[in-house]
């Protein structure tokens, strides 16, 4: 309560600012912007839209999330939850897909996987958030940029198609948006993971010191740096410090984590132009091949099954990457046969996520005088090393990827299954900390590969009438290779930098599993190949903008939720300018 | 010359042979039948009616030291609660008849229930067990797992060291338990013997 008091609900009046809205009148479901989608592109969507004045609608398809208020568990202790936060056979049986990502503290900020069904033509991870602010609630917080190493990796290597911008075009939109949402790191001065506008790293405890230390000695081409995390090391604009709990995803009651829910949303809101309507299912864009732009989008309530349309000069579609692309291609009209903008053909196609899962682990057997106090959401990261160029490039696969990590000492739960026996020396050892461990894992690029796709089921819906998604996702051999090279390369530096008993791992994680997807609607410059312009406008539909994860070419090595907010913020920004100029 | 000849060498082998095939047969039936009896549904009356049986059981796991015993953590009723709702039918089933087992065990040994027992006959039934652990090899155990289901020791140290050291008596006394740290202390000098911190 006392916190609740210090923040102040921000969402208080929200009920005011829903509309009981029907199809009475018109002008009552006429904005200036339709925002569809408040996960962590759609929330800056509405802030920048609102800010510059426009009346936007901002449209959620789950229940509403009130920050702070709507944070059921975020004091709760270990002993309040049921199974104690241990995974189980019965939440492996009733969400198959999403129990992957979940626990007993944030389980309920996921969806249950059988009210949501999609089919899997090969194995894909579809994990969803559906409430106000969406995964934003629950997401890694690893910010990093991408360089021209990425914008023109396409265009050098003759994949796909080429992105339509180079970093010049996006570096001061990163500087931007890191300002507001809070980023913790160290400037390391690499051309290709470009320094941003960081708040004071978090600080690496002695092992991985020791690690970084001892990687700079033995190798020349890597580092070891602090993850950057949209964690607040200090007080900014109104929230945090981080109280280093590390329960960011039962929602933070500190705001010392950028969300939705308590940073972009409360600040849209301030602004008095939006009106945020939880429990409305996007159907479909509405399509005038009179005027030849968007009109509206035709919604469903999900609680009362009542249809309505709404209307507004521009749209911004921030579903996320599969949800996107499902609404265009439900977006059938005369013009659009095969949905909305998608006379190229690419809607749907080309889906990416970066591969997780390979890496290596090790026990080191000093330090035993060192621990650490607090818990911290951060990690290390080691910064793509390979293909850079010269040296470092590699001849069995293109692009590369980055390690993150953590050194740790052994708890109780480490122990259990390693320490024999039972009675009084046994439960001395379990409550003392153990070795000292490390563990690395790659976030790796996948390719653009346009037979990784959705597509809608031609028969089967939802109970709101939705044609059911069908997702197809294989990794091919650019992949494969560069996985051994991971497992290797992390093997390599554990050796070499005095761990014990190193293991590395490489397990076939299916797609999904980073729960970063993206590139089902292309940025390109080309109409014929791709669905996005270089300001994120459809090609065919220039009042409608995309900028959740579909918009990208291809998906770099690093965590993309800070080039979404910046993509966002600049095609925002773009049109506003559009429209004052009457162009849209 | 129609009659075969054996040799010595051949008749060994054949007896062998023979032993082997029944040998095979017996684990075959003994597994068999282990297996249909695994997967019959069990009856969870007998873990209510044992709850005093499984506190007692997990206190020799977790004896009280300078910190609470198992059972002052309500351990028992999480044990009870992850067996029902969180366990495969053959693990679930290993656990009934393995409180069986104990308490026939000690009938025979001692001559009176686990309860009953001395702590020293305590410490006894429970190196039985858990002896049984020790002398597996890996890929035998893991084999054993997929097709048997945990073993009864097994599961039940695993869900007291869990339901304890989550309890709040477990991660406030026996560990170091903080709700709001407020700070990371990224490197901080540890002596032999502090107290872990509960969560991470």
């Amino acid at each position: 309560m006392l916190l609740e008091k210090k923040h102040g609900p921000l969402f208080e009046n929200i009920k005011d600012n829903f509309l009981n809205i029907n199809q009475k009148s018109t002008s009552e479901n006429t904005f200036d912007a339709i925002v569809v989608g408040s996960g962590i592109s759609g929330g800056w969507a509405a802030k920048e839209l609102c800010e510059r004045g426009l009346k936007t609608l901002v449209l959620e398809r789950g229940r509403n999330v009130e920050h702070v208020k709507d944070y059921d568990t975020a004091f709760s202790s270990p002993w309040d939850f049921t199974y104690r936060l241990h995974s189980h056979a019965k939440d492996a049986s009733e969400d198959p897909v999403q129990s992957t990502t979940y626990d007993e503290g944030n389980k309920h900020f996921y969806v249950r996987d059988k009210e949501h069904p999609y089919f899997q033509e090969s194995p894909f991870r579809w994990i969803r958030g559906y409430q106000v602010g969406g995964r934003s609630l629950t997401w890694g917080r690893q910010c990093y940029r991408l360089s021209d190493l990425d914008f023109e990796a396409n265009a050098k290597e003759g994949i796909a198609v080429d992105w339509p911008i180079r970093y010049k075009d996006i570096a001061p939109w990163y500087s931007y948006v890191e300002k507001f949402i809070g980023l913790s790191g160290r400037a390391e001065g690499l051309d290709h993971l470009p320094d941003g506008e960081f708040l004071p790293a978090i600080e690496m405890n002695c092992l991985e010191k020791h690690f970084a230390d001892a990687i700079r000695a033995k190798f020349a081409d890597r580092l070891v740096t602090p993850a950057r995390v949209a964690n607040l090391t200090q007080s900014h604009n109104g929230r945090g410090p981080c109280q280093y709990r590390n329960l960011c995803s039962r929602g933070c009651p500190f705001g010392a984590y950028f969300s939705s829910n308590a940073a972009t949303l409360p600040a849209a809101k301030l602004t008095g132009n939006m009106t945020l309507r939880p429990f409305s299912i996007v159907q479909e864009v509405i399509y005038d091949k009179d005027k030849k732009r968007a009109v509206g989008v035709r919604v469903i309530d999900t609680e009362t099954f009542q249809v309505f349309d709404f209307f507004a000069k521009i749209i911004f579609l921030n579903a996320s990457t599969i949800a996107t692309a499902a609404i265009l291609l439900n977006s059938k009209s005369e013009t659009f046969p095969d949905g909305l903008g998608n006379t190229s053909g690419q809607v749907g196609h080309n889906l990416m996520d970066h591969f997780i899962g390979t890496g290596a682990e090790a026990e080191f057997d000093g330090l035993q005088d060192q621990y650490y106090a607090g818990r911290t959401p951060g990690s290390f990261y080691i910064p793509r090393f390979r293909n850079l160029s010269g040296e470092s490039n590699h001849n069995d696969f293109l692009r590369g990827y980055g390690f993150q990590g953590r050194a740790f000492r052994e708890n109780w739960e480490d122990q259990l299954y390693t320490t024999g026996g039972f009675g009084a020396d046994f439960k001395q050892k379990l409550s003392t900390p153990g070795k000292w461990k490390i563990w690395m894992g790659a976030w790796a690029e996948t390719l653009p590969y346009f037979d990784n796709k959705i597509e809608l089921d031609a028969t089967q819906k939802d109970k709101w009438g939705m044609p059911l998604v069908r997702v197809t996702f294989e990794y091919h051999e650019n992949e494969t290779a560069m996985k051994k090279d991971i497992q290797s390369s992390a093997e390599e530096m554990l050796h070499a930098t005095g761990f014990s008993n190193v293991r590395g791992f490489s397990y076939d994680t299916p797609g999904g599993s980073a729960v970063h997807e993206m590139g089902t609607a292309r940025m390109g410059h080309d109409p014929d190949t791709s669905v996005l312009n270089g300001f994120n406008q459809m090609h065919e539909v220039k009042n409608v903008f995309i900028t959740d994860g579909s918009c990208m070419t291809s998906s770099a090595t690093q965590n993309p939720s800070l080039t979404y907010m910046a993509l966002t913020a600049r095609a925002c920004a773009f049109a506003i300018e559009e429209l004052k100029k009457g162009n849209i | 010359m129609l009659t075969p000849i054996f040799t010595p060498e051949m008749k060994r082998r054949a007896v062998l042979g023979r032993l082997a095939a029944l040998a095979g047969l017996a684990v075959v039936s003994y597994v068999g039948f282990r297996w249909l009896r695994l997967n019959t549904s069990p009856n969870f009356e007998e873990l209510s009616q044992h709850k005093k049986l499984i506190a007692a059981l997990a206190d020799v796991i977790i004896p009280k030291t300078d910190s609470p015993e198992a059972s002052e953590s309500g351990v028992e009723e999480f044990i009870i609660r992850m067996i029902i709702e969180c366990s495969d039918t053959k693990t679930q089933n290993n656990f009934i008849d393995g409180l069986k087992e104990v308490e026939d065990y000690c009938g025979q040994k001692f001559n009176t229930s686990f309860i009953g027992c001395s702590p020293d006959q305590k410490n006894q039934v429970i190196t039985v067990l858990s002896d049984r652990e020790k002398s597996k090899n890996v890929i035998v155990a893991k084999a054993q797992r997929k097709l048997l289901g945990n073993t009864f020791f097994a599961t039940l140290k695993e869900y007291t060291v869990i339901g304890y050291f989550t309890s709040k008596a477990g991660a406030t006394e026996s560990l170091r338990y903080s709700l709001v740290p407020s700070k990371y202390i990224a490197c901080q000098p540890y002596a032999t013997g502090e107290k872990a911190w509960a969560t991470f």
